[in-house]
């Protein structure tokens, strides 16, 4: 579960993006940040992801975080941030871009044994594992943004899925579920 | 903005920094103050 509490947030030059916006985001749930242009939903995703800190209010994901932590910390309850454009290292290769998920030490260990399920779930990316990211397909390349989140437990994934909703604003294909990621693999 | 409406849960809805809603996907599109900020007035209607 992700929890904010009365979070305000800001840039340079005093300029204030949020103003004490609290929510909560329950575990398996898809929340859409919608809003005009200038609304604040970027900087809401840059506080939530680590990206920015905020300059008052809390912020919890599963257990006790305050919200001026680092992303790396972040990272490890499973919460990333996705563009609606499919980011991916265009000049690496798929299966250098699902190692980049296990980029974080406690990741590493596990490497081997998640990418396995990632290949388990997105076949084709083991065919195309030499391929270059910046010549595959759009869909192909959502896919390998499941990097190979090796610290992940199981029982995570329903989180992030919601999470996945709330960083694909108005994107649709941002909340699929995994089953249903597994039938578009197969299209 | 249809589909999108049919796949979430929830729609949390932010003006100027601000959240102004927090709720359903058909109660936000049918909320006042979003269709004004958001999904744009046709108040000449």
């Amino acid at each position: 579960m992700l929890e904010l509490d009365a979070v305000s947030a800001g840039y340079k030059k005093g300029f204030q993006a949020l103003f004490d916006v609290s929510m909560t985001v329950n575990a398996g749930e898809a929340v859409a940040v919608i809003g005009a242009n200038g609304a604040g939903k970027t900087t809401l995703l840059r506080v939530i992801s680590g990206l920015l800190p905020a300059t008052r209010g809390a912020m919890r994901l599963g257990g006790p975080r305050s919200a001026g932590n680092a992303s790396a910390q972040i990272i490890r309850p499973a919460l990333l941030m996705c563009r609606k454009v499919a980011l991916c290292f265009h000049a690496q290769r798929s299966e250098e871009n699902l190692k980049m998920g296990a980029f974080i030490p406690s990741a590493r260990a596990h490497y081997a044994e998640r990418l396995d399920y990632v290949y388990g779930l997105f076949p084709r990316l083991k065919e195309r594992r030499g391929q270059l990211a910046g010549t595959m397909s759009g869909a192909r390349a959502a896919d390998v943004r499941y990097r190979a989140r090796a610290d992940e437990p199981a029982e995570t994934h329903s989180s992030r899925r919601a999470f996945d909703g709330v960083g694909a604003g108005d994107r649709a294909a941002g909340v699929r579920s995994r089953q249903a990621d597994r039938d578009h693999t197969r299209c | 903005m249809g589909v999108l409406m049919r796949v979430v849960d929830r729609v949390v809805v932010l003006d100027h920094g601000e959240k102004i809603f927090d709720g359903k996907p058909a109660d936000a599109q049918a909320d006042k103050r979003v269709i004004e900020v958001y999904l744009g007035s046709e108040e000449a209607a």
